[in-house]
């Protein structure tokens, strides 16, 4: 059993409030990835669970002990670096196996533990080699082997793929994922890419300056994004965001976009007068010459597989619309589009989430 | 425009640059053989003649007279055993505390600037002007700063030239090239990934594990460089022991170059003092053949 217990924690740097109060219960066995846009306080909050940055304020505990001040090779966790940091003057082997040899640990035992990693990451026949002669993916599975070796009650990733190329990162995000099956390990990672939170976690924490903006698996969150931010942030293309007044006509509220005046029955009742803000997936929308949205085509990017397409919906402002391999029209060409109404997410003025949707 | 760069490109790599350069680099070239050529040619040729500035007018050749006489003579051997021993243990002692200063200085603590600016200092005081400090103003037995300290414990005092004459001669020579080494060193040390670190504090190393694991392997190729650079000059150090011992007591502290200065200026025999002057060559030659060749290695990895 290896939890990790987040309760409170802080972390400034001088004056400066980094991390503000992170309440966090990752369970046995899970993947959990904070994700956010970078400066966020990510890699802070992590090294402060590593115990590479002192604790400012809370508690840590893991597997309900508290942890705050002991030593960072103490707290039994193992921690992959962006960098991969592996030791220039040690050969592969001689990497993996060090923690094991300042912990002492008998060398048919150490070179048992190595080989049983290697053949897991398939550096069998690299064993003798040193860091400069390895491709950064070779690199990269040295550095997770390391943390592997040492059998850790959690592991610790911080952006580990980004120094990788695009082909290499969606083969070791892939890879990530069956190490986790195949280890049964608590694991915790940090990336701003939402691609990555959202394939591999089993739950997505998102962070934004220094806070968790929210919590969930990563279907709740794409379905159910609680902000204004973790909306735009989750999801690819964007979620188209349109900012409105709110009236009430005929007694049905309304939101009367900025761009043309469009008018858009909201499936909430707002406070009088506010300003809201609506998110609509561009998967959501359809071509409907009854739709509220509607505008001249700007832009067409064929993907192949899906096709987006830019609506100019006034004042330049673009909504996407996701389609198929075919695309809406032509640039130039005037559409309509409209989406179901359960597809409408409507945040207030303090940019939290109006309604929630339970189920699609 | 793209045709005009095709032919260009053609002409360069089918008759060479475009302009002869070889002209252009003459100058130099010619003066730096010359500069190197003309002085080992009169050394090889004064080596094989007899030729005392006593009675200069009266030269002739000697063959390998010179050369006999000198490697006969111990004196020879024993200014060999100091220059290596002098060399080697300057080596040890900048490079043990270098690595010391470097780690302090690279630590954060107040007045860091201020103590890196003192530990630098001494690279910039003229050998001659150090050498007269530590022989006048510290090492002197009667007026010296360790005698009245050594005085003020109760202990007799030292009189480190006729006593350590060699060690004194080394300790001066080391104060002067401790800073150097901590210079690069401390640059060396500030170049080490925070992450490498990190990891290693991971896996359980600190303090001591932590510095030979991490630290000092990360400072080899630095070391090498220090050795290599300190090697050219120390094998020449001379005006340290001209001012404080003149090569004695005896010759406790003749070295090679001193040697070769007594035999050439003090017996006014130039030909025996060429021959010294070549074994040196052949000598630093032999060295700078190692020295390259492991430097080499090392810096490949
Ligand atoms: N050692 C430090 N001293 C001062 N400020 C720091 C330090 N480390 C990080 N910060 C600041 O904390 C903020 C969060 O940094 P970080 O946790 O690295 O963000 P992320 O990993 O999410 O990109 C940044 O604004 C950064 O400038
Ligand atoms: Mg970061």
């Amino acid at each position: 059993m290896s939890s990790v217990t987040l309760k409170g924690i802080r972390k400034s740097f001088g004056g400066l409030e980094v991390v503000s109060g992170v309440d966090l219960h990752i369970k046995d066995q899970e993947f959990v990835v904070l994700v956010g846009p970078s400066g966020c306080g990510k890699t802070t909050l992590l090294r402060m669970i590593a115990g590479l940055e002192s604790i400012s304020g809370g508690e840590l505990l893991i597997d309900g002990q508290v942890m705050n001040r002991v030593r960072p090779d103490e707290r039994g966790l193992a921690m992959v670096f962006q960098s991969y940091a592996l030791y220039p003057h040690m050969t592969v082997a001689d990497n993996m196996s060090f923690a094991l040899r300042l912990a002492k640990v008998s060398k048919a035992e150490r070179d048992r533990k190595v080989n049983d990693a290697a053949k897991i990451l398939q550096l069998d026949h690299l064993l003798q080699r040193r860091p400069a002669q390895l491709s950064g993916g070779q690199r990269q599975r040295v550095a997770i082997g390391r943390a592997i070796v040492r059998d850790p009650k959690v592991f610790l990733f911080d952006e580990p793929l980004s120094n990788l190329d695009a082909a290499l990162r969606i083969q070791m995000r892939i890879e990530l994922a069956r190490l986790h099956k195949q280890l049964s390990a608590t694991m915790i990672y940090v990336t701003h890419d939402q691609v990555e939170a959202m394939t591999m976690a089993d739950r997505i924490v998102v962070v934004n300056k220094g806070v968790i903006e929210q919590l969930g698996t990563p279907m709740e969150i794409y379905q159910n994004p609680s902000t204004v931010f973790v909306a735009g942030f989750i999801g690819s293309p964007k979620m188209n965001l349109f900012e409105a007044d709110t009236a009430l006509e005929n007694g049905q509220a309304v939101a009367i976009l900025d761009n043309r005046g469009q008018r858009i029955p909201l499936p909430v009742d707002p406070p009088r007068g506010a300003r809201v803000t609506l998110g609509i997936r561009p998967e959501a929308l359809n071509v409907d010459s009854q739709g509220p949205l509607g505008g001249e085509i700007t832009v067409i990017e064929h993907l192949g597989g899906e096709t987006l397409t830019y609506i100019d919906i006034g004042n330049g402002k673009l909504a996407t619309v996701k389609t198929g391999e075919a695309s809406l029209g032509q640039v130039g060409d005037t559409v309509r589009v409209s989406f179901p109404p359960d597809r409408l997410h409507v945040f207030g003025p303090d940019g939290r989430a109006l309604l929630n949707h339970r189920n699609h | 425009m793209s045709q005009n760069q095709a032919k260009t490109v053609a002409v360069i790599s089918d008759e060479g640059p475009l302009i002869n350069t070889k002209p252009l680099m003459a100058p130099s070239v010619i003066l730096l053989f010359i500069w190197m050529i003309v002085p080992l040619a009169m050394t090889l040729w004064f080596s094989v003649r007899r030729y005392n500035l006593l009675d200069p007018s009266s030269t002739s050749f000697a063959g390998f007279d010179n050369y006999t006489f000198l490697l006969t003579d111990p004196t020879l051997l024993h200014a060999l055993q100091n220059t290596i021993v002098l060399v080697v243990g300057v080596l040890a002692a900048t490079i043990i505390f270098g690595v010391a200063c470097a780690m302090a200085l690279d630590a954060p603590f107040p007045g860091r600037g201020i103590a890196r600016l003192l530990c630098i200092a001494p690279f910039f005081v003229m050998p001659t002007v150090s050498a007269l400090i530590w022989k006048n103003l510290l090492m002197h037995p009667v007026n010296g700063l360790f005698s009245w300290m050594l005085k003020s414990v109760g202990l007799p005092a030292i009189d480190w030239f006729s006593d350590y004459p060699l060690i004194s001669v080394g300790i001066i020579v080391a104060w002067q090239w401790i800073p150097f080494a901590t210079l690069i060193l401390l640059t060396s040390l500030q170049s080490l990934d925070r992450e490498q670190v990190e990891a290693a504090r991971m896996d359980g190393a600190r303090g001591w594990t932590l510095f030979t694991n991490i630290t000092l392997p990360h400072l080899y190729r630095s070391m090498t460089i220090v050795v290599m650079i300190e090697t050219i000059f120390l094998l020449s150090v001379f005006a340290e022991i001209l001012v404080t011992t003149s090569g004695g007591p005896g010759e406790a502290t003749t070295t090679l170059p001193f040697l070769i200065y007594k035999t050439a200026l003090l017996d006014y025999d130039v030909g025996g003092a060429s021959a010294g002057g070549v074994v040196a060559i052949v000598l630093a030659n032999i060295v700078a053949f190692f020295l390259v060749r492991t430097i080499a290695h090392n810096l490949e990895r």
